[in-house]
């Protein structure tokens, strides 16, 4: 598949599937080899991930993972119909062993990840260059911000200039240097 | 009485056995889920090769993979464990579980139950999760229905 970024994107753009190619030179970090999500065009799949997270049994991955609450679910839930809402590109949804969810982006820019526990989240995004940006707030009151920082930091217009993207940063956040 | 020593040189060959699609992406890469410490600690559990040889690791691996929730067994995933070591985190034998069974430990204090890392280690602790997954060499599985291992000698990247 041949990647055109002469194209203006659609602001609701889903993760954009690695090419061999791009995968094959030497990465500048270690994130540059992590697969890159499927290739998803609604939030239907990540809802149906979800799911299979809240019916998943204690033990679910052999070495004694704990099942996921019914709070935990709820807080991922609502976290998913506000990215739904923001038109955030569709993350992959997992569950952990300790009994969280995380959300997760790959693109060719960097990753972020999105925790969600019983009462706090903790968030980054780490680009491919570039210091990361962190969040950590109430589990149950996840807020758009770290949606602005996937959407700017990982997929930013293709018409930008290369070299700079525009990120414009919520005060709550801190940047890890 | 064993002749397995104790220590774990760095030449030797750890194998983590790989289920789809926790731990492998569709293009058969692994992820780094599959290093990811079990519940409460900082460990995962390993395998040494090739006194465990691969039939056994195989099936070691089916047998948690009728476990877990809709999990496949795929292959195995080999590194050496000098490879480990460069990355930050350790591995030592752990025969009090099996004999040949070893743990991979990452140094990392586990997070509360319920409740994710602080988001600096986090980041710190999937940079490091990235880094095996990068490292280590998928040895897939030719033949998952069968109950030997038929892909052959399994092999390790070179750093």
């Amino acid at each position: 598949m041949i990647l055109d970024y002469s194209i203006n994107l659609p602001f609701a753009l889903t993760q954009i599937e690695y090419r061999q190619e791009l995968a094959d030179r030497p990465p500048t970090n270690v994130f540059a080899n992590t697969p890159v999500t499927a290739y998803r065009d609604n939030y239907s799949a990540a809802f149906e991930e979800l799911k299979v997270c809240e019916e998943l049994d204690e033990n679910w991955d052999g070495y004694g993972a704990k099942r996921i609450s019914s709070s935990v679910c709820s807080n991922a839930r609502r976290c998913l119909e506000t990215l739904e809402t923001t038109a955030t590109p569709i993350p992959e949804v997992l569950p952990n062993p300790n009994g969280t969810i995380s959300l997760e982006w790959q693109s060719r820019h960097g990753v972020g990840a999105l925790e969600i526990g019983l009462t706090r989240y903790s968030f980054y995004a780490k680009p491919d260059i570039g210091n990361a940006i962190l969040l950590e707030g109430d589990a149950t009151a996840i807020t758009s911000d770290f949606a602005t920082v996937v959407t700017e930091m990982l997929y930013p217009s293709a018409t930008a200039v290369a070299t700079i993207a525009d990120i414009r940063i919520p005060l709550n956040v801190r940047l890890a240097t | 009485m064993s002749d397995l020593p104790l220590e774990i040189s760095d030449d030797e060959t750890i194998v983590r056995a790989i289920y789809f699609p926790k731990y492998l992406s569709k293009k058969n890469e692994i992820k780094r889920q599959a290093f990811k410490a079990q519940a409460g600690t900082d460990q995962v559990s390993v395998m040494r090769y090739p006194f465990l040889d691969a039939d056994f690791c195989k099936s070691k691996g089916k047998e948690i993979a009728a476990a877990m929730h809709a999990e496949q067994f795929r292959g195995l995933a080999a590194i050496k464990a000098g490879q480990i070591r460069r990355t930050g985190s350790s591995v030592t034998d752990s025969r009090d579980v099996y004999l040949g069974h070893a743990d991979i430990s990452h140094g990392f204090a586990p997070a509360p139950p319920g409740e994710p890392p602080p988001a600096e280690e986090a980041l710190r602790i999937d940079t490091r999760l990235s880094e095996l997954a990068r490292r280590a060499f998928y040895n897939a599985d030719p033949d998952p229905e069968s109950e030997k291992w038929t892909g052959g000698e399994l092999i390790t990247k070179t750093d």
